[in-house]
Protein backbone atom coordinates (compact mmCIF):
# COMPACT_ATOMS: atom_id res chain seq x y z
CA UNK A 1 0.00 0.00 0.00
CA UNK A 2 1.43 3.46 -0.67
CA UNK A 3 1.75 5.91 1.36
CA UNK A 4 1.43 9.65 0.78
CA UNK A 5 3.14 12.09 2.36
CA UNK A 6 1.49 15.59 2.65
CA UNK A 7 3.70 18.37 1.18
CA UNK A 8 4.31 21.74 2.72
CA UNK A 9 2.50 24.67 0.53
CA UNK A 10 4.97 25.98 -1.02
CA UNK A 11 4.96 29.08 -0.13
CA UNK A 12 5.36 32.29 -3.49
CA UNK A 13 8.45 34.41 -3.50
CA UNK A 14 7.32 38.17 -3.19
CA UNK A 15 6.74 40.27 -6.33
CA UNK A 16 9.24 42.14 -5.11
CA UNK A 17 11.74 39.61 -5.35
CA UNK A 18 10.25 37.92 -8.70
CA UNK A 19 10.85 41.37 -10.62
CA UNK A 20 14.33 42.44 -8.83
CA UNK A 21 17.08 43.11 -11.76
CA UNK A 22 19.42 40.50 -11.93
CA UNK A 23 22.22 42.62 -12.39
CA UNK A 24 22.66 45.83 -10.27
CA UNK A 25 25.25 48.11 -9.44
CA UNK A 26 27.35 47.50 -6.60
CA UNK A 27 28.52 50.19 -3.42
CA UNK A 28 30.51 48.76 -0.89
CA UNK A 29 30.78 50.83 2.56
CA UNK A 30 32.48 50.15 5.76
CA UNK A 31 30.89 52.10 8.79
CA UNK A 32 33.33 52.31 11.18
CA UNK B 1 15.19 53.20 0.27
CA UNK B 2 13.62 52.97 -2.90
CA UNK B 3 15.74 51.42 -5.63
CA UNK B 4 18.03 48.97 -3.09
CA UNK B 5 17.98 45.70 -4.56
CA UNK B 6 19.68 43.70 -2.49
CA UNK B 7 21.92 44.08 1.16
CA UNK B 8 24.53 42.05 2.62
CA UNK B 9 27.18 42.59 5.04
CA UNK B 10 30.98 40.60 5.04
CA UNK B 11 33.99 41.37 5.18
CA UNK B 12 36.80 43.22 2.62
CA UNK B 13 39.90 44.96 2.25
CA UNK B 14 42.21 42.61 3.83
CA UNK B 15 44.08 39.62 2.51
CA UNK B 16 43.62 37.17 4.59
CA UNK B 17 42.17 34.42 2.61
CA UNK B 18 38.08 33.42 3.80
CA UNK B 19 37.82 35.60 6.88
CA UNK B 20 35.28 35.10 9.29
CA UNK B 21 33.65 36.64 12.33
CA UNK B 22 36.09 34.96 14.55
CA UNK B 23 39.38 34.94 11.97
CA UNK B 24 38.82 38.28 10.49
CA UNK B 25 42.48 39.04 10.34
CA UNK B 26 43.17 42.51 8.34
CA UNK B 27 39.74 42.53 7.08
CA UNK B 28 37.16 45.43 7.85
CA UNK B 29 33.53 44.64 8.61
CA UNK B 30 31.76 46.07 5.77
CA UNK B 31 28.22 46.43 3.83
CA UNK B 32 27.27 45.91 0.30
CA UNK B 33 24.41 47.26 -1.60
CA UNK B 34 23.67 46.48 -5.34
CA UNK B 35 21.30 49.40 -6.38
CA UNK B 36 19.48 49.82 -9.49
CA UNK B 37 20.98 53.25 -10.68
CA UNK B 38 17.69 54.23 -12.60
CA UNK B 39 15.80 54.56 -9.19
CA UNK B 40 18.70 55.38 -6.76
CA UNK B 41 21.98 57.70 -7.15
CA UNK B 42 25.20 56.80 -5.82
CA UNK B 43 25.24 60.09 -4.17
CA UNK B 44 21.99 59.38 -1.99
CA UNK B 45 24.33 56.18 -0.72
CA UNK B 46 27.03 58.07 -0.18
CA UNK B 47 24.58 60.71 1.95
CA UNK B 48 23.86 57.89 4.06
CA UNK B 49 26.80 56.66 4.74
CA UNK B 50 28.42 59.86 5.91
CA UNK B 51 25.12 60.22 8.12
CA UNK B 52 25.73 56.37 9.48
CA UNK B 53 28.98 56.76 11.63
CA UNK B 54 31.30 59.46 13.23
CA UNK B 55 34.24 59.47 10.40
CA UNK B 56 35.68 62.57 12.35
CA UNK B 57 37.64 60.21 14.98
CA UNK B 58 40.46 57.63 14.40
CA UNK B 59 38.71 53.97 13.92
CA UNK B 60 39.37 51.65 16.70
CA UNK B 61 40.70 49.01 14.93
CA UNK B 62 40.97 47.62 11.48
CA UNK B 63 38.03 45.42 11.77
CA UNK B 64 35.55 48.86 12.53
CA UNK B 65 37.70 51.45 10.04
CA UNK B 66 35.48 54.01 7.99
CA UNK B 67 36.38 52.97 4.19
CA UNK B 68 34.71 53.75 0.64
CA UNK B 69 35.40 50.92 -1.40
CA UNK B 70 35.25 52.43 -5.17
CA UNK B 71 34.08 49.78 -7.60
CA UNK B 72 34.48 51.89 -10.98
CA UNK B 73 36.12 55.71 -11.43
CA UNK B 74 32.40 57.45 -11.04
CA UNK B 75 32.21 56.08 -8.02
CA UNK B 76 35.77 57.00 -6.97
CA UNK B 77 34.90 60.57 -8.49
CA UNK B 78 31.66 61.07 -6.37
CA UNK B 79 33.33 59.48 -3.38
CA UNK B 80 36.31 62.11 -3.57
CA UNK B 81 34.42 64.67 -4.01
CA UNK B 82 31.76 64.03 -1.50
CA UNK B 83 34.61 63.54 1.64
CA UNK B 84 36.28 66.92 0.65
CA UNK B 85 32.49 68.92 1.05
CA UNK B 86 31.49 66.62 4.31
CA UNK B 87 35.22 67.60 5.43
CA UNK B 88 34.84 71.45 4.67
CA UNK B 89 31.12 71.59 6.36
CA UNK B 90 32.36 70.13 9.35
CA UNK B 91 36.02 72.02 9.34
CA UNK B 92 37.00 68.30 10.48
CA UNK B 93 39.28 65.81 9.05
CA UNK B 94 37.79 62.85 7.60
CA UNK B 95 39.36 59.28 9.00
CA UNK B 96 37.63 57.75 6.05
CA UNK B 97 39.80 56.08 3.56
CA UNK B 98 38.84 55.58 -0.67
CA UNK B 99 40.31 52.50 -1.65
CA UNK B 100 39.34 49.98 -5.06
CA UNK B 101 37.00 47.43 -4.25
CA UNK B 102 38.53 44.22 -3.17
CA UNK B 103 37.63 40.59 -2.89
CA UNK B 104 33.80 40.75 -0.61
CA UNK B 105 33.33 38.08 2.01
CA UNK B 106 30.00 37.14 2.66
CA UNK B 107 29.38 37.57 6.92
CA UNK B 108 28.26 34.27 8.45
CA UNK B 109 24.08 33.88 8.11
CA UNK B 110 23.65 34.72 11.14
CA UNK B 111 25.08 38.38 10.71
CA UNK B 112 22.80 39.26 7.73
CA UNK B 113 19.90 40.86 7.97
CA UNK B 114 20.35 41.97 11.63
CA UNK B 115 17.71 43.99 12.41
CA UNK B 116 14.96 41.67 11.05
CA UNK B 117 16.18 38.68 12.99
CA UNK B 118 14.61 40.84 16.64
CA UNK B 119 11.35 40.70 14.92
CA UNK B 120 10.04 36.83 14.87
CA UNK B 121 6.81 37.28 13.04
CA UNK B 122 8.29 38.74 10.30
CA UNK B 123 10.96 36.30 9.99
CA UNK B 124 9.13 33.72 10.76
CA UNK B 125 7.19 34.17 7.15
CA UNK B 126 10.93 34.54 5.31
CA UNK B 127 11.95 31.69 6.82
CA UNK B 128 8.66 30.03 5.41
CA UNK B 129 9.60 31.60 1.74
CA UNK B 130 13.42 31.32 1.96
CA UNK B 131 14.51 28.27 3.56
CA UNK B 132 17.89 28.53 2.23
CA UNK B 133 19.31 31.40 4.41
CA UNK B 134 21.41 32.65 1.03
CA UNK B 135 18.28 32.94 -0.82
CA UNK B 136 16.94 34.76 2.13
CA UNK B 137 20.12 37.18 2.40
CA UNK B 138 19.76 37.84 -1.16
CA UNK B 139 15.95 39.15 -1.23
CA UNK B 140 14.99 42.32 -2.08
CA UNK B 141 12.05 41.66 0.25
CA UNK B 142 14.17 40.81 3.31
CA UNK B 143 16.32 44.06 2.38
CA UNK B 144 13.88 46.25 2.41
CA UNK B 145 12.04 44.91 5.73
CA UNK B 146 15.22 45.01 7.60
CA UNK B 147 15.72 48.53 6.44
CA UNK B 148 12.18 49.57 7.73
CA UNK B 149 12.65 47.93 10.93
CA UNK B 150 16.54 49.66 11.12
CA UNK B 151 13.94 53.39 11.25
CA UNK B 152 14.96 53.63 7.09
CA UNK B 153 11.49 54.50 5.71
CA UNK B 154 8.19 56.08 6.40
CA UNK B 155 4.59 53.69 7.05
CA UNK B 156 3.63 56.11 3.56
CA UNK B 157 6.41 54.71 2.17
CA UNK B 158 5.54 50.72 3.40
CA UNK B 159 1.90 51.39 2.27
CA UNK B 160 3.51 51.87 -1.14
CA UNK B 161 5.09 48.52 -1.49
CA UNK B 162 3.51 46.29 1.22
CA UNK B 163 1.75 43.76 -1.18
CA UNK B 164 5.21 43.73 -3.37
CA UNK B 165 6.66 42.32 0.12
CA UNK B 166 4.97 39.22 0.25
CA UNK B 167 4.04 38.50 3.53
CA UNK B 168 1.42 37.56 5.59
CA UNK B 169 -1.34 40.11 7.20
CA UNK B 170 0.05 39.37 10.51
CA UNK B 171 3.55 40.20 9.77
CA UNK B 172 2.73 43.48 8.03
CA UNK B 173 0.97 44.73 11.00
CA UNK B 174 3.86 43.82 12.72
CA UNK B 175 6.01 45.96 10.09
CA UNK B 176 3.74 48.48 10.29
CA UNK B 177 3.91 48.81 14.11
CA UNK B 178 7.73 48.74 14.13
CA UNK B 179 7.81 51.75 11.47
CA UNK B 180 5.13 53.82 13.67
CA UNK B 181 7.74 53.86 16.42
CA UNK B 182 11.08 54.06 14.41
CA UNK B 183 10.08 55.20 11.15
CA UNK B 184 12.52 58.06 9.59
CA UNK B 185 14.55 57.62 12.68
CA UNK B 186 17.78 55.52 11.09
CA UNK B 187 19.77 52.89 14.00
CA UNK B 188 22.65 52.94 11.23
CA UNK B 189 23.28 50.08 8.73
CA UNK B 190 22.36 46.52 9.73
Amino acid sequence: MAIAFARPTPVPIPPIDARAPARAQTATFALG
Amino acid sequence: MPGVVRTRVGYAGGSKPRPTYRALGDHTETTQIEFDPERLAYEDLLAVFWDSHTPTRPPWSRQYASIIFYHDEEQRRLAEESKLKVELRLERRLYTDIVPASQFYRAEDYHQKYYLRGVPGVMHDFERIYPDAREFTDSTAAARANGYVGGYGTLDDLSAEEEALGLSPEALAELESIVRQVGGHPRGCG
